[in-house]
């Protein structure tokens, strides 16, 4: 979506947006491969190693990622999540109420400390807001801010402390909500909130809805989810729901069989079609992209149609993710071209 | 209180044993040697066989554990399934393995199976982890393990456009020749897991008839039906009449759905005893059950004292006193543990032990 909401006197400060009329907005989903260096910082602190260097990586690669977005031909940055181990273990961390478990796998050869919620979970301080100043001063392009959603922190640990799952998803919208707050007046004018977990559970649907409302209702920025790898057909169209403006999905992993779903009742939101399978070596090629933005252009008018990879690119090696990329931007402009 | 004549019986095993998979990872290094090595083949560095080495390594450990722990029967943790639902579909003729799907309600992926051509079953794909198992393990005694047609056919999706049920019937036909070859490997108990049933408990039908074409042939093993993902008990009198020896339920699942309005102590060993008659009721004399008393899903670890007088007693009573009296009881947990993290998975192990213990001493 190319017009901004203007945002309201008082805002901490003017923040970049997309140009007026941009068609196909290109965008990410938030994590960019960690390079070598970073993980033997990160693995080097987790033996006892200094800090302070790890952070040093942590910001030079964070400039190094945004510096990449611009060349590649982006429009809608993100920080890469260089100092994420992963999207929810990370928040846990940061808030009150947690405590990190031994490492569980989650899928693949991928393995993650899952968070246990051991007492009242709490925001007591912004988690991810100096890393959105950060990157938005490396830019002058608008920086998407980037949040694991209530449901999903929710669902995705072990509860030892909360009497439902409603309850603890409910206390987590909360905490969101005030992290959201803190990436606004910071002037974060984009906001996406993840949860990959609401397809998971048709029956709690209803739920994550309502966690959604206490995290965006009223919030002065454009909204945005970003689901994945889950069975869409048992939600949809209800999905359209979740008070946001944006979904950005993960099309191409299930050979875009959610856009024959999304005919079955119309997708009436802006989508983020996701062009890209991030769980596959192979380099897609221009040709394959653009067959897959104009399959997306099939159920979305160019109008709310954004482009990005199914989800987050930290599965690929820099260079496939660098050369994935290319060709999405150059599909990409093509496509516009032809609009 | 039971009748002097209920209390004479007996259940004459009662089993303490983990229901499939087991963490392939743990925090110490010497736990992380299949993450190594599949790195290492991903970037290049190690030739695929050392995969199979670090595989083996691991399912050692598996087996350790349970054993250290006491389990009577062992698994080999499933350390070599990518998951359950592709590891036997790359086994069989027939199938594609297409993108990630989330495996119910978990935070883990499979990799969906498009059923594309006939399926069969040219070679074993499971006899020979399972010798490898049996061998590390002896002289404790490892069950075979195999996803069910129900499961592989719900999960998978249909390209042939011939539907579900002549799937499943198809699977089951191939998986009969897997299962022949486990018995011939020594497999003396073989589990078909069927998690997909306590979801779709309208399958329940065709699973008649696709166990009648899965275990045609057998001469000695014993089968068990495990269910896990969700409560299978309301329709247990409709899986009591399959050739198994053995049905297993997510008891944890079951009380958590009838004690939403109780929630004193006493409430809820009462429900279990409704539930532990209720199961009794159906059984076809002679059957055996799997009772997955322990959360799988949850680092919270159970007081073994409250467990056992809430989750395992009143069943295990309910069972003495009906007159189609089961023989056999497997304790274990009601999911496979590798959601959890290996210490706690250990932990929960010590505590199964401690409930069979409790429970033999009781009721053996």
């Amino acid at each position: 979506m190319s017009d901004i909401a203007p945002l309201a006197d008082g805002d901490a400060r003017e923040a970049p947006a997309l140009p007026a009329g941009l068609l196909l907005p290109l965008s990410t989903i938030g994590s960019f491969p960690k390079p070598e260096r970073l993980k033997r910082a990160r693995a080097e602190v987790s033996r006892g190693g200094d800090a302070e260097s790890l952070h040093a990586i942590e910001r030079e690669e964070t400039s190094a990622c945004l510096r990449l977005q611009e060349d590649l031909g982006l429009d809608l940055l993100v920080d890469g999540e260089m100092y994420r181990g992963d999207m929810t273990t990370y928040f846990a961390e940061n808030l009150e109420g947690f405590r990190i478990s031994g490492l569980v796998r989650s899928y693949g050869n991928r393995y993650y400390r899952k968070p246990v919620v051991v007492g009242e979970v709490r925001w007591s301080r912004p988690v991810t807001v100096e890393w959105f100043r950060y990157a938005s001063g490396q830019t002058r392009h608008p920086v998407k801010a980037i949040l694991t959603g209530p449901y999903t922190l929710m669902d995705w640990a072990f509860d030892e402390h909360y009497a439902s799952r409603e309850s603890l998803a409910l206390a987590l919208a909360d905490v969101v909500r005030q992290e959201c707050e803190a990436l606004v007046a910071a002037g974060a004018r984009y906001v996406q909130i993840d949860e990959p977990a609401v397809s998971v559970r048709p029956d709690e649907i209803d739920l994550a809805i309502r966690a959604m409302h206490r995290v965006t209702d009223g919030l002065r920025a454009r909204t945005i989810t970003h689901i994945c790898y889950g069975d869409f057909a048992a939600i949809y169209p209800r999905l359209l729901d979740l008070p946001v403006e944006q979904f950005t999905l993960e099309l191409s992993n299930s050979a875009l069989g959610l856009l024959d779903l999304f005919r079955t009742s119309p997708f009436t939101k802006e989508l983020g079609a996701g062009v890209l399978d991030v769980h596959h070596h192979a380099i897609e090629t221009v040709e394959v992209v653009k067959e897959r933005i104009r399959a997306a252009l099939g159920v979305v008018p160019a109008s709310r149609l954004w482009i990005n990879p199914d989800c987050g690119l930290k599965t690929r090696s820099p260079e496939e993710a660098e050369a994935k990329i290319r060709n999405m931007v150059a599909a990409t402009l093509e496509v516009r071209r032809s609009l | 209180m039971p009748t002097p004549a209920e209390a004479g019986r007996r259940v004459d095993v009662i089993l303490a044993s983990i229901l499939n998979s087991y963490p392939r990872i743990g925090d110490r290094p010497a736990e992380q040697i299949l993450r190594r090595a599949l790195h290492g083949v991903d970037r290049g560095e190690l030739q695929p066989s050392e995969v199979a080495g670090a595989e083996d390594e691991m399912t050692r450990m598996a087996l350790r554990d349970q054993s250290e722990a006491g389990m009577d029967l062992l698994t080999d943790g499933q350390i070599r399934w990518h998951d359950p639902v592709s590891h036997v579909a790359r086994g069989l003729a027939g199938f594609r393995i297409e993108g990630l799907l989330r495996y119910f309600d978990t935070n883990t992926y499979y990799r969906q199976p498009a059923a594309a051509g006939p399926i069969g079953r040219e070679r074993p794909f499971l006899a020979e982890a399972y010798r490898f198992a049996s061998a590390a393990a002896a002289p404790r005694p490892v069950k075979g393990i195999v996803t069910g047609p129900i499961t592989l056919a719900r999960l998978s999706r249909d390209t042939r456009g011939r539907g579900m049920r002549d799937l499943a019937l198809e699977i089951a036909s191939a998986l009969n020749r897997e299962l022949l070859d486990l018995e011939a490997a020594g497999a003396a108990i073989i589990q078909v897991d069927e998690p997909v049933l306590a979801r779709f408990p309208e399958a329940a039908d065709l699973l008649r008839l696709a166990m009648r074409r899965l275990v045609a042939g057998l001469t000695s093993a014993r089968i068990i039906l495990a269910t896990s993902f969700g409560d299978a008990t309301p329709f247990s009198g409709d899986l009591a009449a399959l050739p198994v020896a053995m049905l297993g339920f997510d008891v944890v699942a079951a009380l958590d759905r009838m004690k939403t309005t109780a929630t004193a102590r006493e409430e809820i060993a009462a429900a279990a005893a409704g539930l532990g008659t209720r199961l009794a009721a159906g059984l076809v004399p002679g059957t055996g059950l799997l009772l997955g008393v322990i959360d799988g899903r949850n680092t919270r670890l159970e007081d073994p004292g409250e467990t056992y007088e809430q989750r395992v007693r009143p069943i295990l009573e309910a069972l003495r006193a009906s007159q189609r009296a089961t023989s056999e009881v497997h304790l274990a947990p009601n999911h496979g543990l590798e959601f959890l993290p290996r210490d706690t998975a250990r932990a929960k192990l010590s505590r199964l032990a401690a409930l069979r213990d409790r429970a033999r001493q009781e009721f053996a």
